[in-house]
Parts: structure tokens; C-alpha cells; sequence
């Protein structure tokens, strides 16, 4: 076990949203190694749970055990930074993050911020780089003149620098073609080999379903499902989350199965042909 | 030149070009914002964005100086109130005591805090008026009074500043506490090191932000633009004042620094 949340609650206070916002009583385990799809409407408390879980928020009651690590309401930044340490966040924006002069600065940011020195910092920044594909020759580029889809793997190669053993993605996909989505895809599975957890939130069903080994869907605050994507998708449909078309496509035609991926889908067809 | 303190002196500079009434609205609400200030996170943001006014003004950092020393006395004055007059909240507080005379590290503190307060003040002012003749504040302030003075005179436009100002304000609010977020994912912290590391750690959270802020404004600039909104009063008046985009985009700007000072002001990072 890796990661445990102990009877979470966590309630925003802010002068700013009218109405208040809790996630309730969240008790889980996560761990290391699984690939996590979470889902829900929009409001439904996903990126609280993620910013939960890289120690960026605090819970208002109760605690998380990371790694033997307890995080509650009172802990130290010194412990935080301790903890956070182990995570690579990918914002859903994650190009507004990027401030440095150069590609290669902002890349080495968090590793100099977590205790690397400059020269470690460089050798882990070039070699992430090199991993998601940023070419040597933009290395020493503005990070502004870049475009969106390199802004968005830089800023990526800046979450992954530390070699984090937790990923947490809000919303990897929005805004990419099938290009871009297919190169991303290539690069988690790269780190989820590498032995990383991957907890990814997303509405791109079909685009994770066929890869991840569990999917939790939120609704208002709460957990409502905690499971297998094919025990998932292979209830009834409801307002929380759409299932993957190739499963609404199944169901149209009239099969019992739940195929995640077209090629799970034309292997049943194949099946039925026989 | 005997009192440079609000004497026009033109130069090709941005600041030259804006509108009177987004510079005497940004030095009003820079009053207000100044109060909500209170660390050293806060302040320093103030205090890089007077440095960038008086960057963008193009006026030699000089004549700011003179400007100062014409009310120079008066600050110390306050200080030395300040200094004097705060009890010391305990013993460790103090600094220095001579007799019933008590220094305390509070009151050396406030009376700092005062004196930044009216050195930005004064910094935000000789912005406004190096930069903007005399005449053109004066219209700039009619005009903005012009609908508290007769009731349901260009309704249109005060409804449509609130309400893009009520939109903006979440929508950066909501922006900013991710880039904060971000950040902090990789390692920044707010709470550890030495008053010079915590200002550096300004830039990585205030670049994205007015990054942000101008494609969002530059955005909103153009949507206003097709839609026929700016340019498209006919004004009478001898002296015509003209709200272009680039107004717009400071305003927006300003907006920003606002919000960030209330937000840090109250967050807990
Ligand atoms: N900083 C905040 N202050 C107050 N309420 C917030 C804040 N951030 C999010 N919320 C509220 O919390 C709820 C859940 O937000 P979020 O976790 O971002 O949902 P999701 O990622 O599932 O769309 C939303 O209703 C939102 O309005
Ligand atoms: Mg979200």
C-alpha cells in the first residue's frame, strides 16, 4: 500500500465562490504501480483531489498516509516539500506555468528546487527532455516563442524531472489533436513502465479507458464508483461519466461485453463470426 | 525646476499614450489595494509594479527622487510617531530603551511599513502627473465623474465595466491560484529562505500570470473591437479623450496586481 486517505474531508473557504465546496469522508488506498482514470462532472471535486494529493491542500479532517508519511491538517512545509517531492503535477494548462529564459531553465526548476544542484538539475533535465522529445537545438530557445503543443511538453518534462514515483495529470488531453494525443500516451506508458503511479483526471474516456487498471468517478464531493473501467462501463450508463463509444457502439449492435478499445470491439465482432 | 511633484513632461513613452482616466482610476484604486498589503510578498509585488511604472513612464528616476524629497520631512515625521508611540509587545520586543524611552521592533517595523506607503504613493502620483498634462487630468476626472453627477448617463458603459470586471476577477482568481499551484508542485515555497530567495520566488508566479492576463485582455480587446464597442462613441468635447485597446489591456493588467495583493493578503499559502 502506498497511499491511504483516512476519512477525508476537505471544505473550501473563499470569499471569491459564493457556494462552498467539500469533498466528504474520502477513504481510499492507491497503489504503487496501478494506473488511475478519475472522472466526474465538472465540479465534482476532481482536481481538489489531486491538488489533495500533492500536499497543495492540506485536509480539514482527517489524514493521508503517504508511504508511512502522515499528512493532516497541522503538518510543516518542511514535511510537504518531503512528500511533494514524490509527485509530478501536469496542470491542465500546463504551458502557463513556464517562466524560465530558456526551455533547459524551466525544466530544471523543480529539481533545482528539490536539493539537486545545477549540475544534477542539467543532466536530469536534459535526459527527461530527450525522453519527451524536445529536440537539443530548442533547448536554449525562449520558452515564449515556442508552440503550444512544445510549450505543453516542456512544461510536462518540467513535472517529470524528479523522476517522480506518483504522476497526477488534470486533464492531459483537452485541447490536443489525435497527434499530440497518441505522443502523450507514449509517454506515460513509458513512465508507467518505468514502475511510476499514474493518477490521471480526464473526460477523454475513450482515449484512457483501454489503458488504465482502475477508474474512480466522483460526484459531488464523493466517491460514487471505485473499479475496473470494464465493471464500470459494463453498468448502465448514467449522468456521471460517458462510456467509451466503443462500448456504447457494442451495446447498440446488441453484445453483452464491455470492449474498452476498437480492438477489444473487433475481436468480439470477430468472435460472433465464427 | 523647484517642485517637480506634479509637473507634465512629455516624452514618446506608453504611459504617455493611455488615457487619462485609466491612469487617475489605477492611482485611485492603487491607494485602496496599498492597504490591503501586509508582508513582504505583498509589498514586494507593489513595489516591482511601481519600478515597472516608472520603467514604462521613461522619466529619469531623478525627477521621482525630487518629487520625494518635497514631502521627505513630513514622512519622517511619521515615522518617528510611529516609532516612538508603539508599545513594545513584550520584552524581546525591544530594541533599545533609554529611560521611559522604548524602541521596539514593531514600531521600527510600522514605521518602515509607513514610509514605503507614502514613498509608493507619492511614486504612483508623479507617475500620473509626469505623464499626463494637466488639462488632460482634469477631463479625465470630469468624465469619470460625469455619471455620479447626472444620473442614467452612459448607463451602458459603467454596467459593462462592472460586469467585465465581475467576470475577470474569478476567472483570474481561479488562473492565478493554479499558476501558485503549479509552482509549488515544482518545489517553490513560499516559506522557507531568505527575504531575497522569497522575492525571487515572485517571478515564477507574476510572468505567467500577466501572461495569462494579456491574452485574456488582448482577447477581450479584439472581441470589443469587432463588436464596434471602442472608437465608437462620437465625443464633442475640445479636448477628445480617446479608450483604446491598450488601455484596456492595462487596466487589465492593473487587475491583476490588485487581485494578487488581496489574494496573498489573505491566502494561506
Ligand atoms: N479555490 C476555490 N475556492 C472555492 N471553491 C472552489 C475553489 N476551487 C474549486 N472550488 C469549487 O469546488 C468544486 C470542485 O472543484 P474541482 O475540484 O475543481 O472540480 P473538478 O476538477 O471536478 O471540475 C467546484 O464546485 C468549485 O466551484
Ligand atoms: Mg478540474
Amino acid at each position: 500500500m502506498a497511499i491511504e486517505f483516512k476519512q477525508v474531508n476537505y471544505l473550501y473557504k473563499s470569499f471569491l465562490h459564493e457556494n462552498s465546496f467539500s469533498l466528504n469522508n474520502l477513504s481510499l488506498s492507491i497503489n504503487s504501480g496501478e494506473f488511475i482514470l478519475v472522472a466526474g462532472q465538472t465540479g465534482s471535486g476532481k482536481t481538489t483531489f489531486l491538488r489533495l494529493l500533492d500536499t497543495l491542500i492540506l485536509p480539514s479532517n482527517g489524514e493521508i498516509n503517504f508511504d508511512g508519511q502522515i499528512i493532516n491538517n497541522s503538518s510543516p512545509e518542511k514535511i510537504l516539500m518531503k512528500v511533494r517531492r514524490n509527485f509530478g503535477f501536469v496542470f491542465q494548462f500546463p504551458q502557463r506555468q513556464l517562466f524560465s529564459p530558456t526551455v533547459l531553465d524551466d525544466v530544471e526548476f523543480a529539481a533545482l528546487n528539490f536539493g539537486n544542484n545545477k549540475a544534477e538539475a542539467s543532466k536530469k533535465a536534459k535526459e527527461v527532455l530527450k525522453q519527451i522529445g524536445i529536440e537539443e537545438d530548442l533547448w536554449e530557445h525562449s520558452v515564449f516563442n515556442l508552440s503550444v503543443g512544445q510549450m505543453r511538453k516542456v512544461a510536462i518534462a518540467g513535472a517529470l524531472v524528479n523522476q517522480p514515483k506518483y504522476l497526477l495529470l488534470d486533464e492531459p488531453t483537452s485541447g490536443m489533436d489525435e497527434y499530440a494525443k497518441n505522443d502523450l500516451l507514449k509517454i506515460l506508458n513509458y513512465f508507467h513502465e518505468q514502475g511510476a503511479t499514474i493518477i490521471a483526471v480526464s473526460h477523454d474516456i475513450n482515449t484512457l479507458a483501454p489503458l488504465v487498471d482502475r477508474a474512480i468517478i466522483f460526484r459531488r464531493g464523493k466517491i460514487i464508483s471505485d473499479n475496473n473501467p470494464t465493471k464500470i462501463f459494463s453498468k448502465p450508463m448514467n449522468a456521471d461519466i460517458q462510456p467509451p463509444s466503443t462500448v456504447s457502439f457494442a451495446r447498440s449492435i446488441g453484445l453483452k461485453s464491455t470492449p474498452l478499445s476498437i480492438d477489444e470491439l473487433a475481436d468480439e465482432i470477430e468472435a460472433i463470426n465464427e | 525646476m523647484n517642485n517637480i511633484f506634479g509637473r507634465f513632461l512629455p516624452t514618446d513613452s506608453l504611459l504617455g499614450k493611455l488615457d487619462p482616466r485609466t491612469k487617475i482610476v489605477i492611482d485611485f484604486f492603487f491607494v485602496i489595494i496599498l492597504l490591503f498589503a501586509n508582508s513582504w510578498l505583498t509589498y514586494g509585488i507593489l513595489i516591482f509594479f511601481v519600478a515597472f511604472a516608472i520603467y514604462c513612464s521613461k522619466i529619469p528616476i531623478k525627477v521621482f527622487w525630487l518629487g520625494l524629497r518635497s514631502i521627505l520631512s513630513l514622512v519622517i515625521l511619521m515615522m518617528l510617531i510611529q516609532l516612538l508611540l508603539t508599545a513594545p509587545s513584550d520584552q524581546s520586543d525591544i530594541l533599545i530603551s533609554f529611560g521611559w524611552l522604548r524602541i521596539s521592533s514593531t514600531g521600527l517595523i510600522n514605521s518602515i511599513i509607513i514610509a514605503l506607503r507614502f514613498f509608493l504613493m507619492i511614486f504612483m502620483t508623479t507617475v500620473l502627473t509626469v505623464t499626463t498634462p494637466s488639462t488632460s487630468i482634469a477631463d479625465g476626472i470630469s468624465s469619470l465623474l460625469k455619471p455620479l453627477s447626472k444620473i442614467g448617463l452612459d448607463t451602458k458603459t459603467f454596467a459593462l465595466l462592472i460586469s467585465m470586471t465581475l467576470r475577470f476577477v474569478p476567472i483570474l482568481s481561479d488562473e492565478f491560484s493554479t499558476i501558485v499551484d503549479a509552482q509549488r508542485s515544482r518545489g517553490l515555497s513560499l516559506k522557507t529562505g531568505s527575504i531575497v530567495k522569497r522575492t525571487k520566488t515572485l517571478i515564477p508566479m507574476i510572468i505567467p500570470l500577466i501572461s495569462v492576463a494579456f491574452k485574456k485582455a488582448l482577447t477581450l480587446a479584439d472581441t470589443m473591437e469587432i463588436r464596434g464597442f471602442i472608437d465608437a462613441k462620437s465625443r464633442t468635447s475640445f479636448h477628445q479623450l480617446k479608450f483604446q485597446k491598450i488601455d484596456l489591456i492595462v487596466l487589465i493588467i492593473f487587475t491583476v496586481i490588485s487581485f494578487s495583493i488581496v489574494y496573498f493578503s489573505y491566502a494561506k499559502l
